[in-house]
C-alpha cells in the first residue's frame, strides 16, 4: 500500500475546544476534552475516540452548506458514533409550530426525546410523549421567564426570526441552550440565514450567592445568491467561541440577567468575528489567488523606483564630492 | 451496509475535499472505513475525478515543468498527455506520484494554434496569478485553456483555489469559459466560499495562430478581471448589507439591553421604534 500514514486525531485535537454540544453527561468535563483524547488513545476506548476525532475533523473540512447530507452519510458509515455526532455537529435549526399555543419554536438535540420535540411555550412534546424528559418545576419557571426574555432580545436585535430556550437539570446546577434563527429571503438580493446556538452550564456557589457560567456558542451563517453578473455564489459556515464567568446572584442579578448579558456579549463578539472572516479574510484570500493588478507591472514599477533611488543616491554622492 | 455503499459514501466525501485538503479528508475517511483493501480496490476513480476537476498540477519524474491533470489531456487509462513536450506520463492518483515523460506522440495538426495560445496564456498567468499554473490542450476540435491557482496555508487555517477553463474552436469562434473560486477558512470554525460563473465571451477570430491567441487572451483578461471585481463587490457590499439585515450590531436604541428591566421592553419597544422614526 502506498497510502500516507493517517494522522487522524492529532489534527482534530484543536477541534476539541470548539465542540459546542457535549451531551449533558459530558458537559462538566468540557475543559478536559483534550487531555482525555490524548490519554484515552492507549486503552480500549482508543478506537472510538480516534474515530470520533476523524469524524469531527472530516465535518470541519466538508462544505458547511451540505452538513445535513454529510452528517447522515457519516452516521451510516459509523453508526457507533451516532449519539456523539448528533450532539457534537451543529446543523441548521428547524422550526416547528407549537400545537397548543400556535407559536413557532426551534428543534435541537436538547429538546428531543426519541422522535418527539418539546415546545418551550407549552412544555409538551410533539408527537405526544407522556413520560418525556421535562425540567423540574423550579427550573421550568426559570425556563419560561428565559423564553420571554430572549423573545424580547430577539426582537430587539433580529427584528424577526424565532427563538427558544431549553433548560435541563444537572447533578450540580443546570444547563441551558439559547437558540435563535433568522432567515432573510429577499429573492432579488442575497439569501441569508443566521442560526445562534448557545450552550450554557450553570453551577451555583456559596449558598446560591453566585454562580459559575460556562458558555459555548456557535453561529451558523449561510449566504447565497445567483445573480447574472456573479454566477453561483455560496458563502456558508460557522464559527465557535467559548467563555466562562462568575456572576453574583441576588434580587438584581438572576440567572436570566446573567445568561442574558453573557449571550449578548458573546453574540456581539461572534458577529464581529463573522464579519471579519466572511467579508474580510475571504475576500483577502480571493485576492491572493488572483491579483487585479498586473504583477509584472507592479514588479517593473518597483524596479524602476529602486533604480531611481539608486541614481539619486549616486548623484547626491557625486554632488557631495 | 454493503461494501459498495460504504465505498460510495467514502468517494462522495473525497470529492468534496476543499482544495489542498484531499490528504486530510482521505486520512479521516480511511480511519473511519478501516478497510484499506476496499479503498485500494475502489477509491481510485474518486481520486482521478477529483484531480482532473481541480486541474491539479503535477511534475512528471525528471521533468522541469508542471503539467495540469485535466479531462482534456487524459485518456481512458491513467496516462496524461503533455503537449508542450509531446509526451505522456503515468499518474498514480492514490500514491500521488507521476512517472517519467515518455516521448513518441506525434505532434497534432493544431499544434501551432495550441502553442500560440499556450504562450499567450502563460504570459497572462504570470501577470495575474502569484501561484498560477496553466495548460492549453486540444480536445474535440477546441482549444481548451486551463488555469489553476491554489494557495494553501494550513498553518493559518485557510486554503483557496481559483480555476479557469476557457474553450474556443481551433479555427476561431465563440469563446466560453467557467471561472471558479473556492476559499476554506477553518480557524475555530468552518467557513467556505464556493463560486462559479459561466461566461460567454463572444466571438474571437484571427488571421493566424498568434492573432487568434491574442484576441482570445484579450477577452479572457477582461472577463476574469470583471468577475474578480464582482466577487469583491459581493463580498463587501451586497453580502454585508444582507448580513446587517440578519442581525443588528445593537438594538435600534443603540444601547445594549438592560437585562434587569428586560420585562419592560415589551412596552418600551414600540416607544423606542417610534422615537427612532422621529429621530431619523
Amino acid at each position: 500500500m502506498s497510502f500516507q500514514s493517517p494522522d487522524c486525531g492529532l489534527k482534530a485535537l484543536d477541534w476539541g475546544t470548539t465542540r459546542s454540544h457535549e451531551k449533558l453527561s459530558q458537559l462538566h468535563r468540557f475543559s478536559e476534552i483534550t487531555d482525555q483524547r490524548e490519554t484515552k488513545r492507549g486503552d480500549g476506548t482508543a478506537c472510538d475516540q480516534s474515530d470520533l476525532d476523524s469524524a469531527l475533523d472530516l465535518m470541519r473540512r466538508l462544505p458547511p452548506n451540505r452538513v445535513e447530507e454529510n452528517l447522515a452519510n457519516l452516521i451510516e458509515l459509523a453508526p457507533h458514533l451516532t449519539e456523539e455526532l448528533l450532539s457534537a455537529v451543529d446543523q441548521p435549526l428547524k422550526v416547528q409550530k407549537c400545537k397548543k399555543t400556535g407559536k413557532e419554536y426551534l428543534l435541537c438535540d436538547y429538546n428531543r426525546d426519541g422522535d418527539s420535540y418539546r415546545s418551550p411555550w407549552s412544555n409538551e412534546f410533539d408527537p405526544p410523549l407522556p413520560d418525556g424528559a421535562i425540567p423540574s418545576p423550579k427550573l421550568r419557571k426559570i425556563e419560561v421567564a428565559a423564553n420571554e426574555a430572549f423573545d424580547t432580545y430577539r426582537e430587539l436585535y433580529y427584528e424577526g426570526g424565532v427563538s427558544s430556550v431549553y433548560m435541563w437539570d444537572l447533578e450540580e446546577g443546570f444547563a441551558s441552550v439559547v437558540l435563535i434563527k433568522k432567515v432573510s429571503d429577499d429573492a432579488t438580493k442575497v439569501k441569508g440565514a443566521w442560526d445562534s446556538i448557545h450552550v450554557i452550564e450553570v453551577v451555583e456557589k456559596g449558598g446560591a450567592r453566585s454562580a459559575h457560567y460556562k458558555l459555548t456558542s456557535t453561529v451558523l451563517l449561510y449566504m447565497s445568491t445567483n445573480k447574472a453578473n456573479l454566477g453561483g455564489f455560496n458563502l456558508s459556515g460557522s464559527l465557535t467561541r467559548q467563555a466562562e464567568q462568575d456572576c453574583p446572584l441576588d434580587s438584581e442579578n438572576t440567572h436570566i440577567t446573567n445568561i442574558g448579558r453573557l449571550v449578548e456579549d458573546m453574540e456581539l463578539r461572534l458577529r464581529g468575528s463573522l464579519q471579519d472572516v466572511y467579508f474580510g479574510k475571504t475576500r483577502d484570500i480571493v485576492n491572493e489567488l488572483r491579483s487585479v493588478q498586473n504583477l509584472q507591472e507592479v514588479e517593473r514599477q518597483k524596479q524602476l523606483q529602486q533604480e531611481i533611488r539608486f541614481k539619486i543616491d549616486g548623484s547626491s554622492k557625486k554632488d557631495g564630492q | 451496509m454493503s461494501a459498495d455503499q460504504r465505498l460510495k459514501i467514502a468517494s462522495n466525501f473525497l470529492l468534496q475535499a476543499p482544495p489542498g485538503e484531499l490528504n486530510d479528508v482521505f486520512n479521516d475517511v480511511r480511519a473511519l472505513l478501516n478497510d484499506d483493501d476496499l479503498l485500494q480496490r475502489g477509491i481510485g476513480g474518486a481520486f482521478s475525478t477529483y484531480d482532473t476537476e481541480q486541474l491539479t498540477p503535477v511534475k512528471p519524474e525528471g521533468a522541469s515543468d508542471e503539467v495540469l491533470l485535466t479531462q482534456y489531456n487524459h485518456d481512458s487509462s491513467s496516462r496524461y498527455f503533455d503537449p508542450r513536450t509531446s509526451s505522456t506520463f503515468e499518474y498514480d492518483h492514490i500514491a500521488r506520484k507521476a512517472g517519467p515523460l515518455e516521448n513518441g506522440v506525434a505532434e497534432g495538426q493544431d499544434e501551432e494554434a495550441r502553442s500560440a495560445l499556450d504562450t499567450a496564456l502563460q504570459k497572462y498567468v504570470r501577470e495575474h496569478f502569484p501561484e498560477g499554473r496553466s495548460g492549453v490542450f486540444v480536445h474535440d476540435g477546441e482549444l481548451v485553456a486551463c488555469v489553476n491557482s491554489g494557495r494553501y496555508s494550513a498553518s493559518n487555517y485557510w486554503t483557496g483555489l481559483w480555476r479557469s477553463v476557457w474553450r474556443v474552436p481551433v479555427t476561431g469562434g465563440t469563446l466560453r469559459g467557467t471561472l471558479s473560486a473556492y476559499v476554506h477558512y477553518y480557524e475555530d470554525g468552518n467557513v467556505q466560499l464556493e463560486s462559479s460563473k459561466d461566461v460567454d465571451a463572444g466571438k474571437v477570430e484571427g488571421k493566424d495562430a498568434n492573432s487568434l491567441a491574442a484576441a482570445a487572451l484579450k477577452l479572457i483578461r477582461t472577463f476574469e478581471q470583471e468577475h474578480q471585481q464582482s466577487l469583491n463587490e459581493a463580498l463587501t457590499g451586497t453580502s454585508e448589507s444582507a448580513f446587517r439585515q440578519l442581525r443588528r450590531a445593537l438594538p435600534i436604541t443603540r444601547n445594549k439591553i438592560d437585562w434587569a428591566k428586560i420585562g419592560s421592553y415589551r412596552l418600551g419597544e414600540h416607544l423606542a421604534a417610534a422615537g427612532a422614526r422621529v429621530g431619523s
